[in-house]
């Protein structure tokens, strides 16, 4: 319960920073189609689709799951690796278009920040599996959803470095 | 389909893609996209190429 309670929170806080600066964007005239070029926006805007598909397919697979009593993993787990894996498929998909980051913005950064992500995610998921808080009653627990998190990072990170070693140079 | 007199036009002013991204506001891979006709640019962004270019709409964009 304190779990769910911490990380509805933290999901609260993080959507009222990104209202605040979206608002703060609109009123300094900074919007996002000033930001990202045409193509970038259709990428991106296909990539907001599929990952909004795949959170539909993987909830009614939850669904599925527990009203068919074969949920192997407790509440909130399968939501939040949902919600989670969907925002990597749309990072994934927006990076392998091209259209993840704006025409000034460089990725050095944003590649070292995922690396360490992954790390830290990582790190802290060995240690509960470690201490056994990853398993209860014969079911996967929420300290899961660090190895869920380092997945979705690692791939972002790997997108990243595959990109940037393919787009290299001029055609 | 390739747009070939894009690339010619811009090797002929001596660009490179990212001179010509970085001049009308997109990115690198967006120029690359039109160039190798995976992508059909909007009009308002055609003819900021053909600004940058010193050419006609008809010129880089027209069917032969």
């Amino acid at each position: 319960m304190e779990d769910a309670l911490i990380i509805a929170g933290s999901m609260a806080a993080a959507f009222v920073v990104a209202m605040i600066f979206n608002i703060a964007g609109r009123k300094t005239g900074r919007q996002m189609d000033r930001q990202f070029d045409e193509r970038q926006i259709i990428a991106r805007n296909k990539a907001y689709m599929t990952g909004f598909f795949v959170v539909l397919l993987l909830m009614m697979a939850d669904i599925l799951l527990k009203m068919t009593g074969n949920a192997f993993y407790m509440d909130p787990l399968g939501e939040l690796s949902a919600v989670l894996i969907s925002i990597g498929v749309f990072a994934v998909l927006a990076i392998w278009n091209d259209a993840f980051l704006i025409p000034t913005q460089k990725p050095g950064l944003l590649i070292l920040l995922y690396c360490v992500v992954t790390i830290e995610r990582m790190i802290r998921f060995l240690f509960s599996l470690k201490n056994g808080e990853c398993f209860s009653d014969g079911r996967l627990t929420l300290s899961c959803i660090n190895g869920v998190a380092a997945l979705i990072f690692f791939a972002v990170f790997v997108s990243f470095l595959i990109k940037q070693h393919s787009s290299g140079s001029e055609d | 389909m390739k747009n070939l007199k894009m690339k010619a036009a811009r090797a002929a002013k001596d660009y490179s893609q990212q001179q010509l991204a970085d001049i009308v506001g997109v990115t690198r891979q967006t120029i690359n996209a039109i160039e190798k006709g995976d992508y059909n640019p909007t009009i308002k962004l055609c003819l900021a190429i053909c600004k940058a270019l010193d050419k006609t709409l008809d010129e880089l964009f027209g069917e032969d």
